[in-house]
């Protein structure tokens, strides 16, 4: 009869772990990460922890946090500036460290008076003496003092995944309750939203007077500061990451696979290449007067400011980061794969890799 | 395959999302549905079950059980050559049961690919939606709250007179998953019938299983679990298959020797 017993015991444990295991309905998040390149160090946010690496040689400078936190997970791109790289996590806490030493200068966890605490998904943006930090869950955009104190606070209809950018004078948040905002700083009022027809999850490229974005609903569209739609481009896929801006054109990519260049003046396209490779949810890099463009499928691909297609470098697992560059290295965060960061030159070559100590 | 399976389940819980606009009505409904759909196969699972009672009362049935105690392969034979006679499928009762294992899963996995958080997980919900059926722009992202939940994550219900947060759906589970069980479990046959011992453990374990998965999943399954909980009491009201005796058990008579 134990032997009964046991079976069932064991049953159970095998239907809890099946459940689990086919639904994958814990409170891990899943995603890709999230890499910044400053001063000579690679920041890559990714699962249970943020690291610095050497963007020389490749080299592990330090690791936080110290011990991995189960169900703490670190995603989206750090913030780095003035020696403060600002990271916030799954689990609803903004942290502080120190850029050299990877130590804890603080925590901000927004008080929130019932429900869940806030996510943070989206990179922070380090503007002047604030840290503006976008949140899910909460839907609000968070402005943080640099020591860590809540400010004020911009409430959204829904989550907010992206950086937002700043002019100085407002701040523009792209909401997935698809609405473009424009926020005063100096008050925090609302001047201006703008209704863009579908979820936004990257970040604008802002320049004087025009914010430039893509949409879920397979758009890229120009909207000026003041918030007037100036044209918008129809494309084949959604467009999950910001475009590049070099001189007067737009570069960009969409989850179909393909690349586009627009023109900004008129919203007209100037040529589309098809990579065959999966979806491309980063942003494109300038390098050596080329663009480089990563792909789900774990192709890193240069293409010529004309639509040439220059070079391509397979790589072992899947890339959904944009590259990131810097002194004429490309790097890239790897998802699913053997490294975690690779580096190669501007002709494609691998320069190192890193994968995390164990 | 399994992905189009999969990706059915999820373009059918977003339709309804798309018509009623609310994510937790729309689990709700994809439950009762999948419910509905798979009631024939309650109902012949039940039927199952029942025969295989009777059996168990039957005197042939238990003498087989006595004589072949000790010889197993012969135990087998004996009860499959009765089966035979009686005209009895002893698969009649797990086989529904196991035809629903996968929709279960399937619509665990629908619950849960649909209420994305995070962009990788959200990409990989768009490359399920058909686009001739959803309009995938104005339909994402979904309203993940209902009441005072956030469906992607397990449910704390905060009250400001509270310093800490009450598992609500976990303890509804719980006694919801016990109600079920206990209500469901057959009549036992006798003093030494394992299969009422086997149901007795079930239902001790049970409850506290679903309710650990209900207090560590996103809210969403729970709703799932709690209204899938209900409608199967119902479902066995209706077919008039609850046994009230067991939640409500007559006190033995006292003896007066």
């Amino acid at each position: 009869m134990r032997l009964k017993y046991f079976s069932i015991v064991i049953l159970l444990v095998l239907t809890s772990m099946l459940i689990g295991g086919c639904s994958g309905a814990g409170t891990i998040a899943n995603n890709w990460p999230g890499i910044t390149v400053d001063q000579g160090t690679v920041y890559v946010a990714y699962a249970g922890e943020v690291m610095a690496v050497r963007l020389s040689d490749g080299s592990l400078v330090w690791r936080f946090p110290e011990k991995v936190e189960s169900g703490r997970t670190y995603y989206a791109a750090p913030a780095v500036s003035d020696g403060l790289v600002v990271v916030g996590d799954y689990a609803g806490t903004l942290h502080a460290l120190d850029a050299a030493s990877g130590v804890q200068k603080w925590p901000f966890t927004p008080q929130i008076k019932s429900g869940n605490p806030a996510r943070f998904v989206g990179s922070a943006l380090i503007h002047q003496d604030m840290i503006l930090a976008p949140t899910a869950g909460h839907d609000n955009l968070y402005a943080v003092s640099l020591t860590g104190k809540e400010l004020w606070r911009f409430p959204t209809g829904q989550a907010i995944w992206a950086r937002p950018v700043s002019d100085g004078e407002q701040v523009y948040i792209a909401s997935m309750d698809h609405y473009l905002y424009a926020v005063r700083l100096s008050d925090h009022q609302q001047v201006w939203k703008k209704d863009l027809g579908a979820a936004l999850v990257a970040a604008p490229v802002l320049t004087d007077d025009t914010l430039y974005l893509g949409t879920l609903g397979n758009e890229m569209v120009a909207v000026s500061t003041a918030g007037e739609i100036l044209w918008r481009y129809a494309t084949d896929g959604s467009i999950w990451s910001s475009p590049v801006l070099v001189e007067d054109t737009l570069y960009f990519g969409d989850a179909a696979g393909s690349i586009y260049a627009v023109d900004v003046t008129n919203g007209a396209g100037l040529w589309k290449i098809d990579l065959s490779s999966g979806a491309i949810t980063g942003s494109g890099a300038v390098v050596g007067g080329s663009l480089v463009f990563s792909s789900e499928d774990g192709n890193l691909v240069a293409v010529g400011l004309d639509g040439r297609r220059l070079w391509t470098q397979m790589i072992q697992g899947k890339l959904y980061t944009g590259p990131e560059v810097a002194d004429d290295k490309i790097i890239v965060a790897i998802t699913q794969g053997d490294q975690l960061l690779k580096a190669f030159d501007s002709n494609g070559n691998e320069l190192w890799s890193f994968a995390p100590p164990k | 395959m399994w992905d189009a399976f999969i990706g059915f389940f999820i373009n059918t819980l977003l339709f309804i999302y798309q018509l009623v606009g609310n994510f937790g009505v729309a689990i709700i409904l994809f439950t009762i549905l999948i419910r509905v759909v798979t009631h024939p196969l309650t109902v012949q699972q039940l039927k199952g079950s029942a025969a295989m009672q009777e059996l168990q009362k039957d005197k042939r049935w238990q003498e087989i059980q006595t004589k072949y105690k000790n010889d197993k392969e012969k135990l087998a034979q004996e009860q499959m050559k009765l089966y035979q006679e009686l005209g009895i499928n002893p698969m009649a009762s797990c086989l529904p049961t196991l035809i629903q294992l996968p929709i279960i899963i399937g619509l665990y996995q629908a619950v849960i690919k649909a209420l994305a958080t995070t962009p990788l997980e959200l990409l990989n919900l768009t490359r399920h939606v058909y686009p001739s059926l959803l309009n995938v722009a104005s339909i994402i992202p979904l309203d993940n709250r209902f009441l005072w939940m956030d469906l992607a994550r397990p449910d704390w219900l905060r009250l400001d007179f509270l310093p800490f947060g009450i598992p609500v759906l976990a303890i509804v589970v719980t006694i919801t998953t016990y109600l079920q069980s206990k209500l469901m479990s057959p009549p036992s046959t006798g003093a030494k019938d394992q299969t009422a011992m086997m149901t007795g453990m079930m239902n001790l374990y049970m409850p506290f299983l679903m309710g650990y998965l209900a207090l560590t999943f996103a809210s969403g399954l729970s709703l799932y679990f709690f209204v899938s909980n209900v409608i199967g009491i119902l479902q066995y009201a209706l077919l008039g298959k609850v046994n009230w005796k067991n939640l409500f058990p007559a006190r033995k008579p006292v003896s007066t020797k």
